[in-house]
């Protein structure tokens, strides 16, 4: 049961998004169908037929920016209430009944998505999506239970957030960054916010958006898609839809800002620095938010990367470098940097100047013969999806929650192929207009 | 009593038993729905064979799988890990260095071109064992092949590459500070190990990474690696003499034996008592119990490892993660675990807690373990775990690189090459009474350390 917060999620996204794009090869990057049924359910089935096992992913499009304000960790929360009964299967009965049959299960949440999977032997899927379906509409929340659940989740914040320094300085510099817009706050939500969570609070989540017609179901493995289909409608399709439009939520746009965060704080080893910079809803396209992909990857993939090339093995001023992107229509987005300085001049220097200036430099050097040898080594990999059934379902899932169609996600490699020196300028010269954006430096901080 | 009144009561007692089963009748069952499942149970077809290479002289494990166009390989060295090494530290620089060029590449021109060809090559080194894996698309088999031989025997270690990956190990060392589970281990290095090289910190002192130059680092690879020490599970898109001529081609550098190396003599100590350290920053306790463990070719290996899931295996549904995590609250998780090393095998226990409920878990997980020792499991929690491994069998085959990786333990371990055939077998044939008697003959008689288990906490505040 882990959540990410927002720096993971990026680097998530990253990794999905660079490792795994399709291949322009012989055969076709996945068997992969799509369809929607009639209560709103979508349901994606990759088939991959070599071993007898299949994984079940049903996503909810909700997460922490749903969170009531002050009620940071509903989300979440509620994701490990799922666990402890409904109407039909008792506390303590999912967990026993999918381990007793073999079935990995395990669940998380992000700031815009809660993801549930089994991972089991295909003479099992059956029960797994009886399970999951269940309880999608007949969770039964008892004090006692949410309680105890409450307990963990406080456990699970102090031991994931509060046992090192930085990921304070990170979640300082998110909440600088964002202001009043909810992807300010943790995913896990803050100590005393968990403590005030009721009962209440969770059964008004998950009648608001736990529903089919807010979900998205991956079948990926042994299993056909007429068999799919079946099944589907079978253990889902007679779930009634809420018929809640999916009311489009207005979220605080972040005021201009461009602000240096210096803290110094107990535990701290490694002087580290990180920039981001806000990405406004709305306004990037498919086609930058991938042009930024290549950028990232052009710059910071690995230490072959030209930032890494430049600023770390030949001027000596860092000693890593690292870029994310996460985008999300909605909600906006990041284009993060993080590095580590090599000594304390660069420490106490302009750290983000180097940076940028680099990353532009790096930009102006970026042709069309070198973008073209970026693309291929993108695509190389994802021959690897078409063994995978684990990574083609978080492949194809995260793409359909990211706003693409199916037919998108199966032409990926033309999508990659049509980006160009120019566009991946443009996506660049978008980013750098953005008026928000904060500098971190964090150091030890002595008793 | 007249017939009349015997055909009334039973006629009512039928209609009750009918009420009461349809009162009762659990609203899901699942075990109707796996029976009336339309997808049935199905064995993976894939078989293992021993191949054999240089005459008998090199060994390794191989499945045929022709699916998909992509190869796995995972194999390493025996007895040639950090733990054996001649020099401090070489074993860690030739881990982190020996992708950086290698042949006619620059470590630049290498990473370009397994990028391009979607070849993945990793090395990694534990306290035993040096261990490799390479996967790679088929059309790019005889590429993959040769940079595997340079990597192996024609590593650039460049002086320049060299010495940036000793100032970013420096870093990294620093940054490990920070991590309470760092802090733990080393309490366990100190307390436990000692003077063994398993007590070695994980990266040494730049004073240490500084003498090791890449004379020392090529002198290693060279000592490490023969074709007596060495181990491989292959899988995927090869014939079974394609993955012959892999293995003659790629391992052709080798020597044929080598000088063994050995760990000295060493009695691992669990009487001793309870270790803590604080640490100011951390707002949870970490704690760690160990005992002495099980060999993995011990009769009593599945009993025990049954036996172990059932009090505090992998899931959320053992006894300790039911009393402790689901009951009370206390804890994101508490897990035990067997392991295995060239130098002991151990049982450990772990978890997390507020540094106000850590004594607490403690004493919970002492009275849990009374219970289970004194008592044993009961049949039901036999035949529930048992019937869970039996039921996960077939998602160790999920990808290409899970077969390798598991026919190279297979070889590794000794557990012989109809290892897979067998395992059902296994599981299923072990009874209460074994796993009871196992329990009593070769577990510790109590949680602490009059009973032989060694507790290590790093305390928050």
């Amino acid at each position: 049961m882990k959540f990410a917060r927002m720096v993971k999620m990026i680097k998530k996204i990253l990794v999905v998004l660079c490792l795994l794009l399709p291949i322009k090869a012989e055969a076709k990057l996945l068997e992969m169908s799509y369809f929607k049924l009639s209560n709103g359910l979508e349901v994606a089935v990759i088939e991959n037929h070599k071993a007898p096992v299949v994984l079940q992913m049903l996503y909810y499009k909700t997460g922490s920016v749903n969170d009531p304000l002050g009620k940071g960790g509903l989300a979440h929360l509620l994701e490990h209430m799922m666990f402890r009964g409904t109407k039909n299967v008792a506390d303590q009965m999912f967990n026993r009944l999918t381990d007793e049959n073999g079935a990995e299960n395990n669940a998380y949440t992000t700031y815009n998505e809660t993801g549930y999977y089994e991972f089991s032997d295909i003479s099992k899927l059956e029960l797994m999506m009886a399970l999951e379906a269940d309880r999608m509409v007949n969770l039964n929340l008892s004090e006692e239970a949410f309680l105890k659940e409450r307990d963990i989740v406080l456990q699970e914040r102090l031991q994931r957030f509060e046992t090192k320094p930085t990921p304070l300085f990170y979640e300082m510099l998110s909440e600088m960054l964002w202001q009043e817009h909810p992807l300010s706050h943790p995913v896990s939500g803050k100590v005393d916010e968990i403590k005030g969570l009721t009962k209440e609070d969770a059964q008004a989540f998950y009648q608001k958006w736990y529903r089919p017609d807010n979900a998205l179901l991956v079948l990926s493995g042994d299993i056909g898609v007429d068999e799919a289909k079946v099944l589907a409608e079978k253990y889902y399709g007679s779930i009634k839809p809420k018929n809640e439009a999916n009311a489009s939520l207005e979220y605080a746009k972040p005021k201009e800002m461009d602000s240096t965060l210096h803290l110094k704080l107990k535990g701290v080893e490694q002087k580290r620095f990180a920039m981001y910079i806000l990405l406004e809803s709305g306004a990037f396209s498919k086609k930058d938010v991938l042009s930024l992909e290549l950028l990232g990857r052009y710059l910071a993939a690995d230490d072959a990367a030209y930032l890494y090339d430049k600023l770390v093995y030949q001027e000596k001023k860092l000693l890593a470098i690292d870029m994310g992107i996460s985008y999300d229509e909605k909600l906006g987005g990041t284009l993060s940097f993080y590095a580590i300085p090599a000594d304390m001049n660069v420490f106490r220097g302009d750290v983000t100047q180097l940076v940028l200036t680099a990353a532009q430099k790096g930009l102006d050097e970026l042709t069309e013969e070198k973008l073209t040898r970026i693309k291929n080594q993108m695509l190389a990999s994802t021959v690897y999806l078409q063994e995978n059934p684990q990574s083609a379902a978080r492949f194809a899932g995260d793409m359909l929650m990211n706003g693409f169609n199916a037919h998108e996600i199966m032409h990926y490699d033309e999508a990659i192929e049509g980006v160009g020196v120019d566009d991946i300028k443009q996506a660049f010269e978008k980013v750098m207009a953005s008026k928000v954006r904060v500098s971190g430096y964090l150091e030890a901080k002595n008793e | 009593m007249s017939r009349k009144l015997l055909w009334r009561s039973l006629a009512f007692v039928l209609i009750c038993m009918v009420l009461i089963k349809a009162f009762f009748s659990p609203k899901f069952d699942a075990e109707k729905i796996l029976e009336e499942s339309t997808l049935k149970e199905r064995s993976f077809a894939g078989e293992a064979v021993e191949i054999n290479a240089f005459g008998d002289k090199l060994k390794a494990y191989f499945m045929e799988e022709h699916s998909v166009p992509i190869v796995a390989v995972n194999f390493g060295f025996e007895k040639a890990g950090k733990a054996y090494e001649k020099k401090e530290g070489v074993v860690l620089l030739a881990e982190t260095s020996v992708l950086d060029g290698a042949g006619p590449f620059s470590r630049k021109e290498l990473r370009e071109v397994m990028k391009e060809k979607g070849i993945h090559i990793s090395v990694s080194a534990g306290n035993d064992n040096l261990n490799f894996s390479l996967s790679y698309v088929k059309k790019f088999e005889k590429d993959a092949w040769d940079i595997l031989k340079a990597v192996l025997y024609e590593p650039r270690l460049e002086e320049s590459d060299l010495s940036l990956t000793k100032q970013q190990l420096a870093a990294e060392r620093v940054r490990q500070f920070e991590s309470p589970s760092y802090h733990l281990g080393r309490l366990v290095d100190e307390y436990f190990y000692q003077d063994h090289p398993y007590g070695k910190d994980s990266i040494p002192t730049d004073e240490v990474l500084h003498k090791i130059s890449a004379e020392d680092i090529r002198a290693y690879l060279k000592e490490a690696m023969s074709k007596d020490n060495f181990y491989a599970g292959i899988a995927g898109d090869l014939t079974r003499d394609e993955a012959k001529a892999f293995l003659e081609y790629v391992f052709d550098g080798l020597k044929d034996n080598r000088e063994e190396w050995t760990l000295p003599e060493w009695t691992p100590d669990f009487s001793m008592p309870k270790v803590e350290k604080e640490l100011s920053f951390s707002a949870q306790s970490f704690v760690l119990m160990a005992g002495r463990g099980i060999k993995r070719l011990d009769d009593d290996f599945y009993p025990l490892y049954i036996a172990n899931d059932i009090f505090g295996g992998s899931g959320l549904n053992s006894r300790l993660n039911k009393a402790i995590r689901e009951k009370e609250g206390l804890t994101y998780g508490i897990y035990s675990y067997f392991s295995n090393s060239d130098a002991v095998d151990l049982w450990q226990i772990s978890f997390s807690a507020a540094p106000g409920n850590a004594e607490k878990v403690l004493e919970m997980a002492v009275a849990e373990y009374q219970n289970f020792y004194d008592k044993g499991v009961t049949k039901a929690e036999l035949d529930q775990a048992k019937k869970s491994l039996l039921s996960s069998f077939n998602l160790r085959f999920s990808t290409l690189s899970n077969i390798a990786g598991m026919l190279r333990e297979m070889q590794r371990q000794g557990l012989g090459i109809d290892f897979l055939a067998k395992r059902q077998g296994m599981v299923s044939e072990v009874e209460l009474e074994a796993v009871n008697r196992a329990i009593k003959n070769k577990m510790p008689k109590s949680l602490n350390h009059k009973g032989g288990i060694r507790v290590f906490e790093v305390s928050g505040k």
